[in-house]
Formats: structure tokens, C-alpha cells, sequence
């Protein structure tokens, strides 16, 4: 599997409230495609339409060339893997049961994780720096460490696609910093295709290849950071006054609100 | 760096985390003592020392010599020991359904009783008597049948009145439980009053009497429960998975409608088996799962099979409080377990408030 992630054609709705229409989009492996735009824009529907769970009013959810609709739940969750918001986690099972949970496409009714899933799952564990902690129950650790062993379960599910849904939500500055580090290492070394709903715009222009501006119910524009995250586009979108300015480290852009 | 050598201790850990024995061996020890002292305790004491060499008489190989009473035998096997064995497997079938109920709901405060399935299955049962009180096997093999019926029925309302959206709160799955359940209570009694003869026996069932004596109830509901049973400990993994929301376990690709048919299917199937014939014996689902958790942890891996240890050993001992407290007179066992129960149900209820997390 390569591992090329392709949105056609999608449209989404739940009864008469609101829809995601006419949305294309194309991640390549070894790439991370960030969604963003204003509260309610249906970031987070996104991020669901496309991991294959939730039913399409129109178009398609492929992953070279195979519809994830028309894949059984095993099947579909052997190609694309999603982090969730570490949000109301069943605080009593400990680290490494869960990060275990990410084997469950790979097992049969009554089979039981083999000594090669828990290596997996260390390994996971490992590169995500949440081995140390693999005994403890979930609901002590910190909401950046959740949301790491979340990334690691994801890892342990060996796609070769995977979704975020704001993972640096409630994060504080450094540990956004970290995390996304830590996911652009998972993509260089696994040659992930990555699609990720971010709040931040200035952490979207440091750490993501691509951006897909997310307005009125469909994709606005799509396009490298520098191109996308201009004033003119994002004052339309957020209707607000912006700045852009050149990141004196990183010379990447640096989006700041006027007046 | 060798990763086999980091691993190893790990899977030492972790293998002995799951297989430790201690949980096991203390739930066996409880459910074979409760069980002896079961079949010990009434009208007529049976000395534990007669009541084992009786046992140990029957199995092959053994040279015992019958001292004891003649009556002893007959009270043990065509009285006691049915009715302890009955009140064992109703309690197992209790424990294990409400652990799977439990899980289900993703709700520490759902059991057969509360979510309503228990009087469903009751009034089902009660239809099927109604037709035809049991009297023979066959007879008996209906009751359990339309209880299940029942049971289906009224889990189906309350899954789909108490969800909104995704999820299912506590507040809307007992307001749905409690208004289904008093419904069909209700029937159960119009029904009841309709038909006036046995209707002594039948309120005796109504609040969880073993009225009914004999083998034959045990052998009538013992294929729906082993049945019902063995399918829930196969779902442990799954149920696991299912913690995390329904969301998540697509994700990890589970198919959750599959999954949750199934252990609807199997949890009220042993609900309804124990109702028909033990009767309503509420809270046992709901306590017995939740020491379980507190004890030995959230893996339902573990929890369902513990779970049905534990209930069975529950109601043994609730039974014979139920028949000292008032001796010579007896209460029925429902009345015990709902003494016990409706304080710990008030517990986790003030509990749930302050938003803690039972799991």
C-alpha cells in the first residue's frame, strides 16, 4: 500500500443542518495536509467523512483508488487510523492496554494479541515516549501525554494513512510545539499521508506542507502555506483583520490579528 | 540495544497481570462455599461434614458408607441441592448480564433491572404462564422463550428512546427504564390478578421466589444460559474497544452495530432466563459487576467472567440471609438483594454527580 489518501466529490449532512459539499482533496504519502478555517466550519466532519465511518451524502473516500465505504470496518481501519481528542478517555485502563486497542483490526473474534502485536504496540509506545508509562491508567496522565499514547495507539494500527482531529487542543505552548514535532518525525520516517484539522494558524504554517482553507461548507483554497495563509484570504474567511508577516526564525508565515 | 530483553519483562508483567489467579481462585472459593452453606442451611441443618460425604458418596471410585439419616438424602438432592444450584446459575446469569449491560450503556448504573429488561422479561413470562403454567418440561422450555421475547422487546425501547445523538446518559436510559419497567409491572399485575389461581406462587416470583422446587427449572434454563453465557465471554475485547465511544470503535474497526446486536442478544437472554425462573431480583446486575471493577479493574476481559463468579456467590449468600433472618418463616431472596441494593444504587448515584468517573 502506498497509501494515497483522495477526498471526491465529498458532500455531508446530518438531516437539514449543516453540510460539507463539493470537497476534494489529495494527501500524498510522506505529506501533512492541515485543515483549517473558523468555528463550525465542519473541520472535525471533515476529518470523520474521510476516515470512512460516517456515511457520504456524494462522492467518494478512497485510498489508492479503493472506496473505504465499501471496505468492511477491519478492513477500512487496516488503511487509515484516526487520533481523536483526548476527550472522556475510560480513565482506569492503563497505557499500554490501550495502545494494544490499536491491534484490534488485526485480530479475529476470539484471538488474542500475539507477542508480535505487543512488540508493535511497544514500539509505538517507544517512538511516541509514552513507554515509561505504559502501566499506568490513562485518566492520570496529562492531556499531552493522552494525546500522545492516542498518537501511539494509531501508530500500533500500522496505516498507512492517518487522521488528526485537533490533537494540540488544550495544549499549552510547548507541548503543541512537541507534539507536532513528533508527528512530522512519525511522517518523514513511516512516509505517513497525514490530514490534520488545526486551530493554530502560525502552527499550521511551521509544521504542515499543505493547507486546506475550509469556508461556507467547502474547500476554499488549497495550497502551500505561503500561498494560503495570506491576508486577503484569511480576512474573507475569518472576517477579520489580518496580518501576515515573515517569522524572523523560520522566515515561515506568521498570521497576526489588527487592531 | 536488544529489544527482546526490554519486552521480555513486559510481557512477564503483563501476562501475569492478566492470569494473575488471586481474582479466580477467590471468586471459585467463594462460590463453592456459598453454595455448601446453601445447601446446608434450613428448616432441617444439614452438618457440613454429612452434607460433603453425602457429595463425595457419589462420585465414582469412593467407599463411603451412608451413616447419615435417610431423610438427609432425600431433603439434600430433591430439595436443597436444586434450589442452590438454581439460585448459583441465576445469580451468575445476573452478574454476567449486568457486566455486559454495564458495558454496553458505557454506564456503571445500568442492570437488567434498572434499564427495565427484567420486568419485560417478566411480563413475558408471566403471558407464557398465563397460557399455560408450567407443569412439565416442555411447558417450562416456553416460559424462557417469551421472556427473552420480552426482554428483546423492551431493551430495543429503552436503547432507542434513552440515545441522543451518539451517546446514552444516565439521566434518559433510567428515566426510560424506570417508565418502561413500571409499564410492564403493571401488566404483570393486571395479568396476575386475572388469573387468580397460583396466584400466591406467582407474587412469591414476582419479588424473587425459588418457588418453583425441583430439577426441572435448572434443566430448562440451563442451554439459554450456557448459551447466553459463553456467547458474553467471548466479547470481552470488543466490549473494551467499546469504552471509547462508538466513534473510536469504528475507527479501530470494529463493527460496533454487529457487536452491540450481539451482546444485547446474549446479555437478555440470561437476564430473561434468570427472570423466568427466579423472578425479579433486582440490583444483583448492578452490584456484582461493580466490586468486580473496584477489585480487579476495567478489562472486561476479566470483568465478565468474574462477574458471573461473583453473582452466583451473591445471591447464594442473600439466600440464606433471606431464609434466616425471619426463620422459620422465609423471605424471598429479592427482598435481601434490594435491601443491599437500593442503598449502593443511592451511593453511585450521588456519586455520578460530583461527575466521577466510575471507569
Amino acid at each position: 500500500m502506498k497509501g494515497v489518501l483522495s477526498l471526491e466529490e465529498v458532500e455531508v449532512g446530518y438531516q437539514r443542518s449543516f453540510t460539507l459539499h463539493d470537497v476534494n482533496l489529495d494527501v500524498a504519502p510522506g505529506e501533512v495536509l492541515a485543515v483549517v478555517g473558523p468555528n463550525g466550519v465542519g473541520k472535525s466532519t471533515l476529518i470523520k467523512a474521510a476516515s470512512g465511518t460516517l456515511p457520504l451524502r456524494h462522492g467518494s473516500v478512497k485510498i489508492d483508488g479503493v472506496d473505504l465505504h465499501r471496505l468492511r470496518p477491519d478492513d477500512r481501519a487496516r488503511r487509515i487510523s484516526v487520533v481523536a481528542q483526548a476527550l472522556n478517555l475510560p480513565p482506569a485502563f492503563n497505557v499500554l492496554d490501550l495502545v494494544l486497542m490499536g491491534r484490534t483490526p488485526y485480530l479475529g473474534w476470539l484471538e488474542r494479541e500475539s507477542h508480535r502485536d505487543l512488540e508493535i504496540a511497544w514500539e509505538a509506545m517507544e517512538r511516541t515516549e509514552t513507554d515509561t508509562m505504559a502501566q499506568r491508567p490513562i485518566g492520570e496522565l496529562s492531556g499531552g501525554e493522552q494525546q500522545r499514547v492516542l498518537i501511539a495507539r494509531a501508530l500500533a494500527q500500522a496505516t498507512p494513512v492517518m487522521l488528526m482531529d485537533e490533537p494540540t487542543a488544550h495544549l499549552d505552548l510547548r507541548h503543541q510545539d512537541l507534539l507536532l514535532k513528533l508527528v512530522r518525525k512519525l511522517v518523514e520516517e513511516d512516509h505517513l499521508a497525514v490530514l490534520i484539522a488545526l486551530h493554530d494558524l502560525n502552527l499550521v504554517s511551521k509544521f504542515a506542507d499543505r493547507v486546506a482553507l475550509l469556508s461556507a461548507g467547502t474547500v476554499h483554497l488549497v495550497g502551500r502555506p505561503v500561498d494560503v495563509l495570506t491576508p486577503q484570504e484569511l480576512a474573507g474567511v475569518y472576517g477579520i483583520e489580518i496580518h501576515v508577516m515573515t517569522h524572523p526564525i523560520h522566515g515561515k508565515p506568521l498570521v497576526l490579528t489588527g487592531e | 540495544m536488544d529489544k527482546g530483553a526490554l519486552l521480555d519483562p513486559l510481557v512477564v508483567r503483563r501476562t501475569w497481570m492478566q492470569h494473575s489467579w488471586a481474582p479466580w481462585v477467590i471468586t471459585v472459593i467463594a462460590l463453592l462455599f456459598t453454595a455448601g452453606l446453601n445447601a446446608a442451611v434450613g428448616p432441617v441443618s444439614i452438618p457440613l461434614r454429612d452434607l460433603l460425604r453425602m457429595l463425595a458418596a457419589r462420585l465414582p471410585g469412593t467407599s463411603i458408607v451412608g451413616d447419615w439419616p435417610g431423610t438427609f438424602s432425600t431433603i439434600l438432592y430433591q430439595i436443597r441441592l436444586p434450589n442452590t444450584v438454581l439460585i448459583a446459575i441465576t445469580g451468575m446469569a445476573l452478574g454476567g448480564s449486568g457486566a455486559a449491560f454495564q458495558g454496553l450503556f458505557r454506564n456503571p448504573l445500568a442492570d437488567p433491572y434498572i434499564i427495565g429488561v427484567a420486568s419485560g422479561a417478566g411480563l413475558g413470562a408471566v403471558l407464557a404462564m398465563a397460557a399455560r403454567w408450567p407443569a412439565d418440561l416442555l411447558g417450562m422450555a416456553a416460559v424462557p422463550a417469551a421472556a427473552f421475547v420480552g426482554a428483546l422487546i423492551t431493551v430495543a425501547i429503552v436503547y432507542a428512546i434513552a440515545q441522543v445523538g451518539r451517546t446514552t446518559p444516565v439521566t434518559t436510559l433510567i428515566l426510560a427504564g424506570v417508565a418502561l419497567s413500571s409499564f410492564a409491572t403493571a401488566m404483570t399485575s393486571m395479568i396476575m390478578l386475572l388469573s387468580t389461581q397460583e396466584l400466591h406462587r406467582a407474587v412469591n416470583w414476582m419479588v424473587g421466589g425459588f418457588a418453583l422446587g425441583g430439577w426441572e427449572p435448572v434443566y430448562a434454563s440451563l442451554p439459554y444460559l450456557l448459551i447466553g453465557l459463553l456467547t458474553l465471554l467471548t466479547l470481552g475485547r470488543p466490549l473494551n474497544v467499546l469504552q471509547f465511544g462508538d466513534d473510536q470503535a469504528r475507527q479501530l474497526g470494529l463493527n460496533v452495530e454487529r457487536i452491540k446486536l450481539v451482546i444485547i442478544i446474549a446479555a437478555s437472554m440470561v437476564a430473561a432466563t434468570a427472570v423466568a425462573f427466579s423472578g425479579i431480583i433486582a440490583f444483583v446486575g448492578l452490584i456484582v459487576p461493580h466490586v468486580v471493577r473496584l477489585l480487579w479493574g476495567p478489562d472486561h476481559r476479566r470483568l465478565l467472567p468474574l462477574a458471573i463468579l461473583l453473582g452466583g456467590s451473591f445471591l447464594l449468600s442473600a439466600d440464606v440471609v433471606a431464609r434466616m433472618v425471619l426463620a422459620p418463616r422465609e423471605l424471598p431472596v429479592g427482598v435481601v438483594t434490594s435491601a443491599i441494593g437500593a442503598p449502593f444504587f443511592l451511593w453511585l448515584l450521588h456519586r455520578a454527580k460530583g461527575k466521577v468517573r466510575f471507569w
